[in-house]
């Protein structure tokens, strides 16, 4: 990009409701139209994308070991985690269903863990190459970020089919609970970080 | 610094043409086809709803409000939508959404009954149920009219209306060992089942509801007789032990069979009720009529009589015993034991034209018979067991016995006898028996045979060797005897010889009469050799 | 204070743009960090009205019919989206059971938002609570997750095809219409009213 940037906000003292994204002056307190909390950035967005991260990271490991889905058949239960159904598909040869869920179940929570908290220590260290990749970094898990509700929700599905009493039959386990608040602690936790902190300089604030 | 700039550009802008659109735009085809996409299908979901009716069981268990099905013959006919305790608290009321096309199964005789794995006398049944969980099971009624609250079935009926068939009632003394889905068959052949009993309304017998399916139900008739073929028929009594059984299965499960009587008339279409006889035998026997009761009085110890024992007339079974009891008449000292029995007259008379109608005729008939002779006696039925049966017959030298045709019931005069004769019998040889000096017998014998045996010593020490002397003698001269009349023996050939010589002597004695005979001159003169032969004269 | 409407603040890079008048087929990016800058394409009340409410309808629709249809030795078994979240309703799961609820039902609340707004915003007038509602509008936005519903159903289909017979229902085809229909309604440039209406 060879035209200079525009200026910023925060450098014009123009602050963008969230709300109704009016651009006010910065004293302001609420948005006049829409009634809105003017703030520069989001409060305290950092400690509450670490924390929120931090929940989301702990809870992951029991939403992993411990089972989602039980089922049985005859008589003969057995339960299954994340990891070990995406084993079962991939022994079965359905690679196709084991990729699919292996990256929604474990590589996009992953990649949101390391992403966040990349982006976190980024904004923490004040860097300052590669703002525009890390803003589109982060764009990237903000919109992948609410497909690892698919295993919830794949899970939900196959319990409320397979209900055949004897012959086979499916209930979730606890394992899904931890799993699905997972998923909605990283959303949390991406929507909390505020990506202008991406761009601030540390040597202005 | 940012600076909006609001000027427009030199020329001045003109007025543009406003055209404004009165008809809505074409997007509003997209929300109106979903709206009549759910219109439509909401407007199917109504029209496809039934009645609603609810069933009360004793028990939900099995059952699951929205999930349970409905089914009449394994097809989905409507579903469960809720369950709730009755007020009461007493039943379960299952309210079911019928399908639109299912208000036949609303009719008042509808029953419903909920389908779940049951093991029974008719087998194991709703198997299936176990995975898929239980159902309720329906069957459409036939009355015209409906009703919306069904009290439902805690077990399945055993026959579902409109299954190809026809049902018959049977009318029996007690139920036995029938119970519900007992089989009927035919010739050993299953065609049919018991659907349902009840006890009659008298309380007298039991009423049975059996249902024969289609294409059997037609060998039904007029003509056919049921009988009991459950389990194993033992019967010991005087014609001897008897074991009858249909088959194992009939041994566990019980059973009805059934047949055609041979000497029905015409058989016409099914009778509106059947009575279940005890057996085969009882059930093909030609009808007996109406019975009649005879009582009999011996003055004899009947043991071995027992009730329905047989009462036979000539060999044929005519009636049974009823009781058996003692009559106590101290004024006269006299215990006769009473016999009451029942017997079958048109048994007797059964190929005969002339029927012997009312108990009046039955009296004077018997009347006539008992002035011929006719009697009751007490028979030894069974050496093996001791058992007595009643037989009727005529005894030629009886004393005459007063008969009165108007007591009910008739009073049939007896004889003794029979196997009371046979102990006297056995008694008199026995006691002949006795008189048999069996001890002096056994000590002559005893000492013949001691000088039997003296003899015989005395025989072989001295009679004996000179026996053997004379054998030998005799021997000898036999031997001589034979040697003197052999062939070659010295004395014949002297015989033979002296009998040649005489021969020719007698020979030569006759020519010379003979030609003495000729020639009387040939003792003088001589014979002459040439021409006058002997031979030639006459 | 002063507010500055002809002016727009790109959210991620926090640059000031100003607002340009786009044609149909024209949206405005930042030269930062190229996001798209908000409220910066074309807009049309009546169109986004019809998108909502179809969206709306055909949310209830794949909402109220089964979704796959499942038969194993006769036995058959279907299930709804919802019925998908019911199940975490009993036992260990429970408290999953609002969460999924609440965000399966969130195109609805949307959508139904929307027309609301946009309803009052075809006859040029602001709907009651305008504010407050086109706030959740904006907030309830990144919980939509349609496609991930019809993803998941897809995925719950391929992988019971391996031991049942498996069925589409009428519920994953309203399933596949709603998507792009919910795309076009949320893509509507609905802050737009923001500045039409007073």
């Amino acid at each position: 990009m060879s035209q200079p940037l525009p200026a910023t906000a925060q450098e014009l003292g123009l602050v963008a409701c969230h709300g109704c994204k009016l651009v006010c002056d910065a004293p302001a307190i609420r948005c006049p139209r829409c009634g809105a909390r003017l703030h520069y950035r989001k409060p305290a967005s950092m400690s509450r994308t670490l924390a929120l991260l931090c929940a989301a990271v702990m809870l992951y490991l029991p939403a992993n070991l411990l089972p989602v889905m039980r089922s049985s058949q005859f008589g003969q239960a057995s339960e299954n985690t994340i990891i070990g159904g995406v084993l079962a598909f991939w022994h079965a040869g359905e690679f196709g269903i084991a990729l699919v869920i292996f990256l929604a179940s474990v590589a996009i929570p992953c990649a949101k863990f390391l992403t966040l908290g990349w982006l976190l220590w980024c904004v923490h260290r004040g860097h300052q190459i590669g703002r525009r990749q890390r803003t589109q970094l982060y764009r990237a898990v903000e919109f992948i970020g609410y497909w690892s509700m698919l295993d919830v929700l794949v899970v939900g599905l196959v319990c409320a089919l397979v209900r055949f009493n004897l012959l086979g039959s499916v209930e979730p386990r606890s394992g899904i609970v931890f799993f699905g608040v997972v998923v909605i602690l990283t959303m949390l936790s991406a929507s909390s970080f505020d990506p202008r902190l991406i761009w601030d300089d540390p040597k202005h604030d | 610094m940012i600076e909006t700039s609001h000027h427009a550009p030199a020329p001045a802008p003109g007025n543009a043409l406003i055209n404004s659109r009165r008809l809505p735009s074409a997007i509003w085809i997209v929300p109106l086809l979903a709206l009549i996409i759910g219109l439509a299908m909401l407007v199917n979901v109504w029209l496809s709803a039934g009645p609603e009716i609810t069933v009360s069981f004793q028990s939900a268990t099995g059952l699951e409000a929205g999930k349970t099905p409905v089914k009449y013959k394994d097809v989905v006919v409507g579903m469960v939508k809720r369950i709730e305790l009755s007020p009461d608290l007493s039943k379960v009321l299952v309210t079911i959404d019928l399908n639109n096309n299912a208000t036949k199964f609303a009719r008042t005789d509808s029953r419903y009954w909920v389908v779940r794995p049951r093991i029974g006398m008719g087998g194991v049944s709703g198997i299936d149920t176990l995975f898929s969980g239980a159902y309720i099971g329906v069957d459409s009624g036939r009355s015209p009219e409906t009703q919306s609250q069904f009290t439902g079935m805690e077990t399945p009926p055993t026959v579902i209306n409109g299954t190809p068939g026809k049902g018959f009632t049977l009318h029996a003394p007690a139920l036995g060992s029938l119970d519900v889905g007992s089989p009927v068959y035919y010739r050993n052949l299953q065609v049919g089942q018991l659907a349902s009993y009840q006890l009659d309304t008298d309380g007298h017998g039991v009423k049975l509801q059996i249902f024969m399916n289609a294409p059997y139900h037609s060998l039904v008739s007029s003509c056919t007789r049921f009988w009991n073929a459950s389990g194993v028929n033992l019967s010991l009594n005087a014609e001897g032990l008897q074991l009858q059984t249909q088959s194992v299965a009939t041994m566990l499960a019980g059973g009805i069979a059934f047949d055609a009587a041979e000497d029905c008339g015409p058989a016409v279409q099914a009778l509106a009720r059947y009575d279940l006889a005890a057996d085969r035998q009882a059930a093909l026997a030609p009808p007996d009529g109406e019975p009649m009761r005879i009582r009999l009085k011996f003055d004899q110890a009947l043991r071995g009589l027992a009730v329905n024992a047989p009462v036979e007339f000539r060999g044929i079974n005519i009636g049974t015993v009823q009781s058996v009891h003692v009559e106590i008449d101290l004024h006269s000292h006299h215990y006769p034991v009473i016999v009451d029995a029942r017997v079958f007259p048109l048994r007797i008379s059964r190929d005969s034209p002339a029927e012997p109608g009312s108990e009046t005729m039955v009296a004077a008939f018997l009347s006539r018979m008992v002035t011929q002779g006719l009697r009751a006696q007490a028979r030894n039925g069974n050496l093996l067991t001791g058992q007595i049966y009643i037989a009727l017959d005529f005894f030629p030298r009886v004393p005459k016995a007063i008969f009165d045709p108007t007591s009910r019931p008739l009073v049939l005069p007896t004889v003794t006898g029979g196997f009371d004769q046979l102990q006297d019998q056995m008694a008199g040889i026995v006691s002949k028996l006795n008189k048999v000096p069996f001890d002096a017998i056994g000590n002559h014998l005893d000492q013949n045979l001691i000088a039997l045996h003296q003899t015989l010593g005395q025989m072989n020490h001295a009679v004996l060797p000179s026996t053997l002397n004379t054998l030998g003698q005799a021997q000898r001269v036999l031997k001589n005897v034979g040697s003197t009349l052999d062939p070659d023996a010295p004395l014949q050939q002297n015989l033979n010889q002296t009998l040649l010589e005489l021969q020719r002597s007698a020979r030569s004695l006759r020519s010379l009469t003979d030609l003495l005979d000729a020639h009387p001159e040939a003792l003088i003169r001589g014979r002459k050799t040439d021409a006058n032969t002997p031979e030639n004269t006459p | 204070m002063r507010i500055y409407p002809h002016l727009i603040i790109c959210e991620h890079c926090d640059r000031v743009y100003q607002r340009p008048a786009l044609g149909r087929q024209q949206s405005a990016h930042c030269t930062a960090c190229g996001l798209k800058l908000p409220c910066s394409c074309a807009f049309k009340c009546e169109q986004a009205l019809a998108l909502s409410m179809a969206t709306a309808i055909v949310f209830v629709l794949a909402m109220a019919n089964p979704v796959i249809f499942v038969d194993v030795m006769g036995h058959q078994s279907n299930a709804t989206l919802w019925q998908a979240a019911m199940v975490f309703a009993q036992g260990v799961c429970a408290p999953m059971t609002l969460p999924v609820m609440l965000i399966l039902f969130v195109p609805l609340i949307q959508s139904l938002l929307q027309c609301w707004v946009l309803a009052f915003a075809l006859k040029g007038v602001s709907a009651p609570g305008f504010a407050p509602l086109m706030r959740v509008i904006g907030g309830l936005q990144p919980w939509n997750l349609i496609e991930v519903c019809l993803l998941s159903v897809l995925i719950a289909m391929i992988k019971l095809s391996g031991y049942l017979v498996v069925h589409p229902g009428v519920g994953l085809w309203a399933l596949a219409v709603l998507n792009p229909l919910n795309g076009l309604a949320c893509s509507q440039n609905i802050c737009s009213l923001w500045e039409q209406l007073p």
